[in-house]
């Protein structure tokens, strides 16, 4: 019934934990009195700017802020409550940033309706959508490519351990989900639209080809489960058979991807005017409960761990998935718009780092084709050149070569670090 | 005053495989385990004294050289351990204790430790090791002595390659080839880890079921050997022995899986390693049939070895998406 898709390049298997309960996706307990921290950086670009005060009294869905210069996106208030301050918020990778405090005095009532714009790349804008498979780049930008596209993918590859937002996204609306990516084919013109599962989410592959075989032009594709296969490009020649060539987007050569949060969310700002402030998260790791809930903006993690009876349990606690999630250093930190998971990791560490013994592993897992042994060595002898040549900025940062190496070297570590350098180099050569 | 938590922090990835050094080196001595034991009940507890005397002198030299540099002893990634295990199997069962320890000195502390250690040493301590010991020598390393346990008409003086070569040698035809499939499971003669053919392969494909090493340096490295000593054996009959008696016999199978396939030592991508395999082969045919040593295998990987890192700069695999190798 479904195609053999051929499988990227490299990757591995982790065990995959996909342990949490997807049948529904429940909603979590929120109190009057409840503090909300929301930031005011919850995308990739410049922070939004207040459109608030002190004191002030805002209602669910409200603006909070508008866009930044150039890049950036609307941040909207997720519980109806006063403006306690507007001043610095934790985040989760970027210490305090700017944003506001809100005190939750209302529970109940409708949420505040956006008021659409007249292209689908206005309403996405106002209801401040970004790429919510995790990296937050704002879709109303996607949607402006400059080149013509002639294929949409919607990515529900879901391939992270412990991560299951999607899958009981799709698996509860996925009605929501083939009515989007409608409405993103047809505004943008493609030919074709494309559903991305991972084979190990058969319900959610049958669900959404039932769905999908009513209309014309969009079709579910189930892929073999891998990590990392929901990376941009590897998708796309795992699908299309394309290669992005380096330094490169998708759009460059007609493909848009979008996350099947993302498309949930664009439905639910055109059918029901919702602007995104809420989004489903994974809570999973080494915890009793592994479940999905629907979760405001702004959540502090310790309110999240005590409403859903997975406790503390003395762990890493991270955002996102296991293998590119960040660690958090709190728990006032909120959950924004790109946290799809919330997990809590009891694996101890490696004791120590022992000497690269030349196995080849690292590169044979590298999804772009590196060496991360020698960009790793590059970096410490501090030969910036040598690695851009080497291609380090090609890199996707999945993590796949410092999980397999059996020295347990900090590559995929030292391989960020060495980009930014030849970020700088590459901008003062300029 | 309050108690603090802290937090454990850290970049991602937060998982890691469970599949350390010491892992993998513990999977490479378990799947030697069957050759060794079989090598033992054959040759006697002379043999299993040797193995344990190898091993505890690499283990041993290793341990000393890294006090002595002062820095942190690395014998617990089990690589030491391996490389003794290895040395034994190359070395006649019945080869003094003394001469063992000179060749685990040179195996871990001039075949490993003055490079530095694990990783970043050009040639196979092991090969390394044995060589230096054939080389410094002769008579002792090759002297095949008589099997304990005598089933009487077992008894062998020499390997079959090193028969053939003094048949050669001394007569100008090779005349009598004492070998059927038999031999194929324990074959008589050689050194302590040429013992059985079958349970070399087993190992060795145990290794490639387990992902530990991959099968292109082997098979490359047997493939060759097997059909270029064919089409020389078919050519001319006096010249050297049938392409099995090629593969099944000296070291050629345990170089094969277990000593090419030496991560330090051997070429990182496939494509290299398919190269790697082929000049093994080559050579190996070239030392055995025109050389002056019975055996080739490990002067053919050791020679090999030092074309490592010219096969890993020229096999070095394509950046996704870039337009041509090596550049982004």
């Amino acid at each position: 019934m479904f195609k053999k898709y051929k499988s990227l390049r490299g990757g591995i298997h982790p065990l995959d934990h996909k342990e949490a309960d997807v049948s529904i996706i429940r909603d979590i307990e929120i109190n009057k009195g409840d503090e909300f921290f929301i930031p005011f950086i919850q995308h990739i670009g410049s922070p939004s700017v207040a459109v608030v005060r002190d004191g002030e009294e805002v209602i669910k869905g409200q603006l909070l802020a508008e866009c930044g210069a150039g890049l950036g996106s609307r941040i909207h208030s997720s519980v109806t409550g006063i403006v306690k301050s507007v001043s610095t918020v934790p985040h989760y990778i970027f210490g305090n940033v700017p944003g506001c405090v809100i005190e939750v005095t209302e529970t109940e009532g409708e949420f505040c309706r956006i008021k659409g714009g007249a292209t689908l790349s206005e309403t996405v804008k106002e209801a401040g959508i970004v790429g919510l498979g995790g990296a937050g780049f704002p879709t109303h930008i996607k949607l402006s490519p400059k080149n013509h596209i002639d294929t949409i993918i919607i990515n529900g590859s879901e391939c992270e351990p412990y991560l299951m937002c999607d899958h009981a996204l799709m698996l509860n609306k996925p009605k929501n989900i083939i009515q989007g990516a409608l409405l993103l084919k047809d505004f943008l013109k493609a030919s074709a639209c494309i559903i991305a599962v991972e084979n190990n989410k058969k319900d959610c592959i049958i669900k959404l080809s039932e769905l999908s075989s009513k209309y014309n032009g969009i079709d579910v594709v189930s892929l073999p489960v891998k990590y990392p296969q929901g990376s941009e490009k590897q998708l796309i020649y795992s699908i299309l058979s394309k290669t992005v060539p380096s330094g490169s987007i998708p759009a460059d050569i007609g493909v848009v991807i979008q996350n099947v949060a993302t498309v949930n969310a664009v439905y639910e700002a055109v059918n029901f005017s919702k602007p995104l402030y809420e989004r489903v998260v994974t809570i999973s790791g080494d915890t009793q409960n592994p479940s999905n809930y629907k979760i405001p903006n702004g959540m502090k993690v310790s309110d999240i761990f005590s409403r859903t009876s997975n406790p503390y349990n003395n762990g890493k606690v991270i955002f996102g998935g296991p293998m590119t999630g960040s660690s958090l250093s709190s728990l006032d930190i909120p959950v924004i718009k790109t946290t799809g998971g919330i997990l809590q990791l009891n694996q101890k560490s490696r004791e120590q780092i022992q000497p690269c013994i030349r196995c080849g592993k690292c590169s044979e897992v590298c999804v772009m084709g590196l060496v991360p042994r020698e960009l790793e060595a590059s970096f410490i002898k501090n030969e910036t050149e040598k690695n851009i040549k080497n291609g380090i900025m090609s890199c996707v940062e999945c993590g796949c070569c410092s999980y397999i190496c059996p020295s347990g070297r900090l590559l995929a570590e030292t391989i960020k670090a060495g980009k930014k350098y030849a970020q700088k180099l590459m901008k003062e050569k300029k | 005053m309050e108690e603090r938590h802290l937090f454990s922090v850290s970049f991602a990835p937060h998982i890691k495989t469970d599949r350390s050094t010491e892992k993998i080196m513990k999977l490479v001595i378990l799947s030697l385990m069957p050759s060794v034991i079989v090598s033992i009940l054959y040759y006697g507890v002379y043999s299993l004294f040797l193995y344990l005397s190898c091993i505890i002198f690499c283990v041993l030299f290793e341990h000393l050289f890294c006090k002595i540099q002062g820095r942190y002893s690395s014998i617990r990634d089990y690589s030491a351990v391996l490389t003794g295990l290895l040395l034994a199997m190359t070395l006649p069962p019945s080869l003094p204790v003394w001469t063992a320890c000179i060749g685990s000195f040179f195996a871990i502390v001039i075949g490993k430790m003055v490079f530095g250690g694990i990783g970043q040493n050009p040639f196979n301590p092991a090969l390394t090791g044995r060589m230096i010991l054939l080389i410094s020598f002769p008579a002792l390393m090759t002297s095949w002595n008589v099997p304990s346990f005598l089933p009487a008409d077992a008894v062998s003086g020499a390997t079959v390659l090193g028969n053939a070569k003094t048949d050669l040698s001394l007569n100008g035809v090779i005349s009598h080839i004492d070998f059927d499939f038999m031999n194929l499971l324990i074959s008589n003669g050689g050194s302590l880890g040429e013992i059985s053919p079958l349970l070399l392969i087993l190992g060795g494909l145990f290794l490639i079921y387990k992902r530990v090493i991959s099968y292109h340096i082997p098979l490359a490295f047997i493939l060759t050997v097997f059909l270029l000593s064919g089409v020389i054996y078919l050519f001319d009959k006096n010249v050297t022995v049938s392409p099995f008696v090629h593969v099944l016999s000296g070291g050629l199978l345990l170089g094969a899986f277990f000593m090419a396939t030496d991560y330090s030592t051997s070429p990182m991508f496939n494509m290299g390693k398919i190269v790697f395999g082929i000049f093994c082969g080559v050579l190996t045919v070239a030392i055995r049939v025109y050389g002056g040593y019975p055996e080739g295998a490990g002067f053919a990987i050791l020679i090999m070895n030092a074309f490592t890192p010219l096969l890993d700069k020229f096999f070095k695999p394509k950046v996704f998406g870039a337009k041509y190798a090596g550049n982004s």
